[in-house]
Parts: C-alpha cells; sequence; structure tokens
C-alpha cells in the first residue's frame, strides 16, 4: 500500500507538539507526586506531521500490551495505567513499585528484544523527576532505524528525510504485524492436521484407534509430517500478504515452488510417505487466499475467501490435460484419475473454490460444533458429508471409480438415515473395518475434512486480520 | 523586551530543549549544555543570539539544556520563556514571531 494511505491523519503542527511535550511533563511530575513511587512514560518514535493513524494505534497498544508483559514476567509492579490519546501522539503512563533502574533494564530489553522496539520511546524517570538514561546502566545509545548511527546525530542533523523515515517505521510496524498473522494461521493449519488425523474413528484413514487402510504410516507419522510443513505454511500466507494485488494464477506460480520445498520436508519427516501432498495443495492455496485478504485489509468472508481460491487456483485443472499430453510415466493419483476416467478431483474443487467445503462441510460442521458435538465427532460426521459428494481420487486410484460412486451413495443413505442422531461412532467403526480389509482409503476427502477444521479455528479466532 | 522574572520553557525530552531565562546584568549571559554540543554548539549559540536579537532582548542570563532539538524548536523555546518572563502564558506564538 502507498505511504500516503497508511499514514492517513491530522497533521500537528510544531507549537502544537511543543505544548504537548510541557503537558506531558507536567503531567509525568503529577503522577510523580501522587503515586511516590517509579514512572513508566511510553510514546511511539514517529518522525512527521502526522502521529495518529490506525497502523500506529495498533503498534501502541502492541507497546502497551508488550510493557505489561515485561514487567509481570520481572516482577515489576504496575500501580495504574494513564492514557492521553490525543493527535499529538499517544501516550501512557505507568507508575511502577520497583527501584527505577530495575525498570529501566526491564523496558531496554523489550526495546532491543521486540523488533517494534525501535518505534517506542520508553522512558523510566526516577521519583525526583530525573530520568533514568542507557548510559549510566552500561547500555549503548539508540540506533537510527534508518542508517544505525546514534539517532541523536541523525534527527539533530536532518540527514534523513520525512518519507523515508515513515518508510521506515511504516515497514517495521507493517513487517511485525504481518509476520505474527502469517505464523498464526501457520499454526493454525498445523492444529487442524493434527485434530484431522486424531478424529476417531474414521473409515480406512490413520487415526487414533489404528492406521485403517495403511501399512506404512501411523498417527506419529502424520504429527511429524504436520509439524514439518508448518513453516511452509507461514511462506504460503506471506507470500499472499506480498502480492495481494496480484491477479490469483500469479500467486498460484509463486506459491508453488513454496510447495515443492515442503513436500520435500514432509518427505524427509515422513521416511518418504506421502502422508500431506493433498494438504500441502489445498492449505498452501487457503493460507496464500488468506494472506491476500490481509493484504488487502479485507475483512474476513467465506464467500470472499472461496472466491480467491478459486482465483488461484483457476488454471490448476488445465494442467491436466498438458500433463496428460506429456505422457507422464509416474503420476498422483489425481493424474492418473484424470487419464483414465477424466475426473478432476481436488484440482476442479480448488478451482470452483472449494464448494464441498463451503456449502457442505463447514455449514454442516459449525452446526454441529454449535450443537454441543466434541470437535472429534463433528469432524467424523462431517467426513461421511465430505465422502458423499468428493470426487475422491485416492479411492479411485486405489480401487475403482465403480468403487467410488458405491461409497458416494453408501454415504449419502447415511446422512439420509440421520446417523449423527444414531450410534454414529459404531457404524463408522464397522466400516473402518470394512475399508481397512478392501484397502480403500479417502484421503482427499480427509483433506478437505482438515480444511474444514482449519476454517472453523480461522472464523472461532474472529477475522484473521484480528489474529 | 525586558525579562521581568525567571521563567523556562520546554523539557529534556529528546529532540526538544529546556530553557530558563531570568534578568540579566546588562548583557546577553549564554550558557549552553547539550548532548550534541561538539556537532552543534556554534549552531544552537547563534540560534540563541539571532532569536533573542528579533525579540529585542539585550539584558538576560539565559541557559539552555538541549537533547538534540532541532533549530526551530531551539527558537520556539526561547520565544516560550521571553514571553512567560513577560507575563504571557496562554497562547505562546511558538515560533510565531519569528519566522
Amino acid at each position: 500500500m502507498e505511504l500516503q494511505n497508511i499514514v492517513r491523519g491530522e497533521p500537528v503542527s510544531l507549537p502544537e507538539m511543543l505544548n504537548a511535550r510541557e503537558h506531558r511533563v507536567y503531567f509525568q511530575q503529577e503522577l510523580l507526586k501522587k503515586y511516590g513511587c517509579t514512572l513508566i512514560s511510553f510514546t511511539l518514535n514517529i518522525a512527521g506531521p502526522v502521529k495518529v493513524f490506525p497502523l500506529a494505534v495498533r503498534t501502541f497498544e502492541e507497546g502497551e500490551n508488550l510493557i505489561r508483559s515485561y514487567c509481570k514476567t520481572m516482577g515489576i509492579r504496575l500501580e495504574n495505567c494513564l492514557e492521553h490519546r490525543d493527535k499529538t501522539g499517544f501516550e501512557a503512563f505507568f507508575p511502577a513499585a520497583c527501584e527505577p533502574e530495575k525498570v529501566k533494564r526491564c523496558m531496554v530489553m523489550l526495546e532491543e528484544n521486540s523488533t517494534l522496539g525501535r518505534l517506542f520511546d520508553i522512558d523510566v524517570i526516577r521519583t525526583d523527576g530525573r530520568k533514568v538514561s542507557r548510559q549510566e546502566l552500561g547500555y549503548a545509545e539508540r540506533k537510527c532505524m534508518i542508517c544505525s548511527r546514534p539517532a541523536f546525530e541523525c534527527s539533530r542533523s536532518r540527514r534523513h528525510s520525512v518519507s523515508d523515515l515513515q518508510t521506515a517505521a511504516v515497514g517495521i510496524m507493517s513487517d511485525y504485524f504481518a509476520d505474527r498473522y502469517a505464523g498464526r494461521i501457520a499454526q493454525t493449519a498445523c492444529r487442524a492436521l493434527l485434530y484431522e488425523v486424531h478424529a476417531t474413528p474414521k473409515p480406512g484413514l490413520v487415526d487414533s484407534d489404528n492406521n485403517g487402510s495403511h501399512a506404512d504410516m501411523d498417527v506419529f507419522t502424520f504429527e511429524s509430517s504436520a509439524l514439518s510443513i508448518l513453516p511452509y505454511f507461514k511462506a504460503f500466507t506471506a507470500c499472499g500478504i506480498n502480492n495481494a494485488e496480484k491477479p490469483g494464477r500469479e500467486v498460484m506460480e509463486l506459491i508453488r515452488p513454496i510447495g515443492v520445498e515442503a513436500e520435500i520436508e514432509m518427505r524427509r519427516a515422513t521416511n518418504n510417505v506421502n502422508t500431506h501432498k493433498g494438504a500441502i495443495f489445498s492449505f498452501g492455496i487457503f493460507c496464500a487466499a488468506l494472506g491476500i485478504l490481509y493484504g488487502r485489509s479485507m475483512p474476513y468472508s467465506r464467500e470472499k475467501l472461496s472466491a480467491l481460491c478459486a482465483g488461484i487456483a483457476g488454471d490448476v485443472p488445465e494442467e491436466l490435460n498438458r500433463e496428460n499430453a506429456s505422457e507422464k510415466e509416474e503420476g498422483t493419483a489425481g493424474e492418473i484419475c484424470w487419464k483414465k476416467y477424466h475426473i478432476g478431483g481436488i484440482r476442479e474443487e480448488a478451482a470452483k473454490g472449494y464448494p464441498a467445503v463451503f456449502n457442505i462441510a463447514l455449514p454442516a460442521f459449525c452446526s454441529r460444533a454449535a450443537r454441543g458435538f466434541p470437535l472429534n465427532d463433528a469432524g467424523i460426521l462431517t467426513l461421511v458429508d465430505l465422502m458423499a459428494v468428493t470426487e475422491d481420487t485416492n479411492i479411485i486410484h486405489r480401487s475403482s471409480e465403480k468403487e467410488l460412486r458405491k461409497i458416494q451413495e453408501q454415504m449419502k443413505q447415511l446422512s439420509a438415515d440421520h446417523v449423527e442422531e444414531k450410534n454414529y461412532r459404531k457404524v463408522l467403526k464397522e466400516l473402518d473395518r470394512k475399508f481397512a480389509e478392501q484397502k480403500i482409503s479417502p484421503g482427499g476427502s480427509a483433506d478437505l475434512l482438515a480444511i474444514t477444521y482449519f476454517l472453523y479455528f480461522i472464523e472461532e479466532g474472529i477475522s484473521p486480520n484480528k489474529i | 523586551m525586558e525579562i521581568k522574572k525567571p521563567a523556562i520553557a520546554g523539557t529534556v525530552e529528546s529532540s526538544d530543549c529546556l530553557v530558563s531565562v531570568e534578568p540579566g546584568d546588562g548583557k546577553i549571559d549564554f550558557s549552553l549544555e547539550s548532548s550534541v554540543a561538539n556537532q552543534f554548539g556554534h549552531q544552537i549559540r547563534k540560534v540563541t543570539f539571532e532569536t533573542l536579537e528579533r525579540l529585542g532582548v539585550d539584558n538576560v542570563k539565559i541557559s539552555i539544556v538541549d537533547k538534540g532539538a532541532l533549530d526551530c524548536t531551539i527558537k520556539a523555546r526561547i520565544e516560550g520563556a521571553v514571553y512567560r518572563s513577560a507575563d504571557q502564558y496562554k497562547d505562546l506564538p511558538w515560533g510565531g514571531a519569528i519566522q
């Protein structure tokens, strides 16, 4: 986003700034008198005439929270928190019942540790009104955020332009929040994969009871796999954030290499077993789409997310024709099924914006969770819904298209019989036994169940922009 | 202008300065304590004398504790201190009298 669209707010004049500074010092003196203890005074260090804009407010609030957390951890008791929210820049004051040097050390640690720290001005004032300086405690003076010369030198000589300083500050702030968002999306994706594999019983799939139709993997293989790909979920999201204005198809080309790397890491973690290849594909698209939402500052909605997924994956089914023409010897289950039956599988589902998830699985799952079903049970019941509609190429690949149609009918029947009101666990356990005998594994539906858990958790955390 | 009584303006926040004035003994008596005295001491002195001249102040003890203030801030703080010493407290023309 352009700088002038981010640093948007009421400009302040020099006299207003000078008045505000004097008032701040008077107020500090009043607080020192009233509380008779050390005082922490917190402001942001933002160059230019506009001091208050949404990103700065968020940074200020983050700073207040960090001060509280650091003090709590270091055993510094804060007596109060007083705020001034004026256009000359927000200010917070914390009277602290602790010796000033200890408080200053703690605040320097915060300023140095947090990536936002460079934007924080945290003064620690003794009861006699004198500030504790960094120098007297043996710390280095603060560095300029652009060239790492001593900060006062650059500011006194106006070495850098206001717009360069604003760009640097806005960069630090946006990177911090984007990084945290991407990290939390990645955690949530990983959490969803763990919930999916632990949901029990699942017909033919690895779960907490057994390995279903699989001889080469168990629940631990899946856990190892899920953890190994967490950093790539973060990378997919960051890629979406950084390329939010590009067309979806271009974003697909940018996330593809991340997916390739994720698969290499997955195979390393699982001793070359394919646990999450399909999941990497879909989670890659969803993470990138959530990144785009963030990058465009759009509030979350299912409709928008679905449309973004469709935009990203729009060209993917086309590739099957190209891959078909090149007559690759070995392919994925999805590629082979396309050759044999012209079933597009997950690629078509993705290109359509995941209708099975948004129209069927997610509403059904959320409704069950709201009615008090445990997340495990809401999950296994939603797997039935997904198996009824999914063109699961894992099933076709390991048995046949005819078998897939039979299973879809069977699942539709279970739903029609209101299995969720009956002994569904027993029914699914019995199916698990049958599937394992016939080596049927609905891996494609399992991936979509993981996505369903993922979106449930995302929505639970309210809008992803608030994560 | 005549400095009638002691007055101060400003703070010792970074990028600011604290200016104190009091009646002088017939001349301008200037003292400076600055974190950037080596690089900018001369410039601060120049700004101070120019500002006092334009305000018509020639009999004052002025002391400045500087924390890296820009010239415009130093000018405005000197003005503030001088106006306060002449009993003007409200609507100080920070930086206004001297452009």
